[in-house]
């Protein structure tokens, strides 16, 4: 109870801070606005965005040879770095994987597939051979990719049931081509396909798109999606590091050694403040994508239980990073220094500025021991790819881990400090 | 009347072996109603002592029982029936007097219509019921000092610790705090106070701790302090020179009729004499014959601080 006594006066303190409020909702909002518009250029131009490899699954019923080029090609090294392909026989699982998010899709090549391609049966044919396509429907973006992907290998199977001289080789460069895509690519490769329907080239094989379960409302990635989370990370730390440097302020002050001099045990006393800050951070995170949402219209993504549990993961490893640091430090002027010196090489280092895919490989390593870093990947899934719960467990958990290492340290250190 | 601080042999020495040893073996005990101060120069271990009585810092040895309990075994029972007025105002500036005097009564587990109830009580002992919603920052420091005690007192302590509490304010809140100090102990609250300000120990104290370098030098009430010097004026001149190289000097004052006795140190010289008035046209005359110019001259009637002196051969002011 006392806990969230102290936790509550030290956010009620906080948010009546004119100066604290600008920099923890107003200076990120204004910062992502003026660097999203200043780099849209980037996310819209010629570089593209490095993605990490999406997941999907592959069925392939067919016994003939096309069916297992269609699976080559679908696996070749040429689309690794886009899609990361399992190979499965259950179609019925598959589907139920999708659903729970575990892939972004799966695709299933029909039994038949190689005799509707290069028999006679093409030419003559009512209705095309249908290679299934199960979308992920809370996923916005990656689904697009994937479905592009595909639409253009079954139009190069489409082409080569007419000449039989398309290679497989041949349809993998065409497919690599693509790299990793953006929002657009879909359009762009329907726009191709119906180009190829109006020349007239007769089609064999079909997709056919099947969601699986309700779909929802997609969005178009925006710079913002990115700064966004960036600038709201960035602005949070700062926060975090300036709220927990309170503790050494009511140290200075000597209202620390009045709460000490109350019948509240120490532990309860640091708790109390930690926890101050995390109810700060987290009210200030809450507020921050509220206002971006309703201001630039971004979207936060569509699974609002891996906004929270990031968002909780994150306040959480950054609240208890700033306790880490202010525990050791000497004094709040020292643990003032540290903490802006952490943020920002954090900052830099996790990739807030430019994003971290972009780095030489060693520093992409390296970064990955920066919360930023964590807390970066996991809002990009969200906000850029549009990826669901299960797939920020991985980013959550760690910054859970980090989290639990940082707390326990800092109040080791604070315990042996008070215990004067 | 019981007892209800009983200090025992209390020691701190911070960073042992080799740190500062502030406090060195203090013992003394405070009844049940009265207020007992601790005198002191700045640096004499006051803070250090009362800092141990309220469990902020461990004794290195020693102990002290409040109300029955250990500061050492007992230390949240102690916090219960203790009240604590720091040196320093211990408030948030930034939330009002009222938000402030809330949250301390919760730290010390009050809540619903008890703690609304004495938080306006504890405003009205401070006179401030009238500015309770506004923000502490907007106060006078004599008002923040009034609300700083007001806090230790929310809890209804049996014994209030308030540490220097009139440092730094104008004489007419100093004027009130001492006052509600005399208050608070008509109604039967015991007071721990320490002050390096002479008048207000005077004023306030049914017995008095001298303390100087750690050590306590003297208890007693007033007048079991003024008797420990005698029934002598002390006068303190400043010769401009070290004594040490003029021992004549002192020697001769000392053997001047109606001089009790004469000591030395450093440019001062300290005269005890039966009656000032009487022997101060003998003791210029002596000093003139030395060769030596008096810079400043100052005569003390039996008071607290010609006890300090006559203790420590300083002045509490030094």
């Amino acid at each position: 109870m006392k806990i969230l006594t102290i936790a509550w006066k030290d956010t009620t303190i906080r948010f009546r801070d004119r100066n604290a409020l600008i920099l923890m909702v107003l200076a990120p909002l204004v910062l992502s606005a003026i660097i999203g518009s200043a780099f849209g250029g980037f996310w819209n131009g010629s570089d593209p965005v490095p993605f990490d490899a999406i997941p999907v699954l592959l069925i392939n019923q067919d016994d003939g040879e096309m069916g297992q080029q269609f699976e080559e090609i679908l696996t070749s090294d040429a689309l690794g770095d886009l899609l990361a392909v399992t190979v499965m026989a259950d179609e019925t699982a598959a589907r139920e994987q999708v659903q729970r998010g575990e892939a972004r899709a799966a695709i299933v090549i029909p039994d038949g597939f190689s005799e509707a391609v290069s028999g006679d049966v093409a030419e003559t044919a009512e209705s095309p051979a249908l290679v299934q396509f199960y979308a992920d429907p809370s996923a916005t973006v990656t689904p697009n990719i994937v479905r592009g992907v595909v639409t253009q290998i079954v139009n190069g199977f489409n082409s080569a049931a007419i000449s039989s001289e398309v290679t497989v080789a041949q349809l993998t460069a065409e497919a690599a081509t693509l790299g990793p895509a953006l929002a657009d690519l879909g359009t762009v490769l329907q726009a191709e396909m119906q180009s190829r329907f109006n020349e007239g080239q007769p089609v064999v094989i079909s997709l056919n798109d099947v969601p699986v379960g309700e779909t929802e409302e997609t969005a178009d990635i925006s710079p913002f999606a990115f700064f966004a989370p960036s600038m709201g990370i960035l602005f949070l730390m700062f926060s975090m590091m300036d709220g927990t440097r309170s503790i050494l302020e009511e140290e200075q002050e000597g209202t620390l050694s009045r709460l000490i001099s109350t019948p509240t045990s120490h532990l309860e006393i640091i708790l109390g403040k930690i926890g101050g800050v995390f109810l700060t951070g987290g009210l200030q995170f809450v507020v921050f994508v509220a206002a971006s949402a309703l201001i630039f219209q971004l979207n936060w993504g569509n699974s609002l239980l891996g906004l929270a549990m990031l968002t909780l993961a994150v306040v959480l490893s950054l609240t208890s990073l700033g306790a880490l640091i202010a525990a050791f430090a000497r004094n709040a002027s020292q643990a003032g220094i540290l903490g802006t010196v952490v943020t920002l090489v954090f900052a830099a280092l996790g990739g807030t500025f430019v994003p971290a895919q972009n780095f030489p490989p060693f520093l992409q390593e390296l970064s990955k021991i920066t919360v930023t870093r964590w807390a970066l990947d996991g809002f990009t899934d969200l906000t850029v790819y549009g990826l669901g719960a299960a797939d920020v467990v991985l980013e959550t958990a760690v910054l859970f881990g980090l989290s639990l290492i940082f707390v326990a340290l800092a109040l080791w250190q604070f315990q042996r400090r008070l215990a004067k | 009347m019981s007892t209800i601080v009983e200090v025992k042999d209390l020691r701190k020495q911070y960073n042992p072996p080799d740190g500062v040893t502030a406090v060195r073996g203090v013992s003394f005990a405070i009844r049940q109603g009265e207020i007992f101060s601790l005198l002191g120069p700045n640096g004499a271990g006051k803070s250090t002592t009362i800092s141990m009585l309220s469990c902020l810092l461990t004794p290195t040895s020693g102990d002290a029982i409040i109300d029955g309990h250990s500061i050492r075994q007992d230390p949240k029972q102690v916090k219960q029936v203790i009240g604590v007025v720091p040196q320093e105002i211990a408030l948030y500036d930034t939330i009002s007097a009222r938000e402030n005097l809330e949250f301390w009564g919760k730290m010390y587990g009050l809540s619903g219509d008890k703690l609304k109830e004495r938080v306006t009580e504890v405003l009205n002992i401070a006179g401030l019921i009238e500015r309770a919603n506004e923000k502490v920052a907007t106060f006078s420091g004599g008002m923040k000092r009034r609300i700083n005690i007001a806090v230790g007192l929310l809890h209804n302590p049996k014994v209030l610790y308030m540490d220097e509490p009139t440092v730094g304010i104008d004489p007419q809140s100093r004027r009130r705090i001492l006052d509600t100090v005399q208050e608070l102990n008509d109604q039967g609250l015991t007071v721990l106070y320490t002050t390096h300000y002479m008048e207000e120990a005077e004023e306030l104290s049914d017995r008095i701790g001298i303390i100087d370098h750690g050590k306590l030098i003297a208890v007693g009430t007033q007048d079991e302090l003024t008797e420990m010097i005698g029934q002598y004026d002390t006068v303190q001149l400043d010769v401009g020179e070290s004594t040490e190289a003029n021992g004549t000097l002192v020697s001769h004052l000392a053997g001047l009729p109606g001089v009790h006795q004469a000591d030395g140190e450093g440019e001062s010289v300290m005269v005890q004499a039966e009656d000032a008035n009487q022997v101060l046209p003998r003791i210029l005359q002596t000093v003139a014959e030395h060769g030596r110019s008096i810079r400043r001259i100052e005569i003390k009637e039996p008071n607290l601080e010609a006890v300090f002196l006559h203790l420590t051969g300083r002045a509490l002011r030094d």
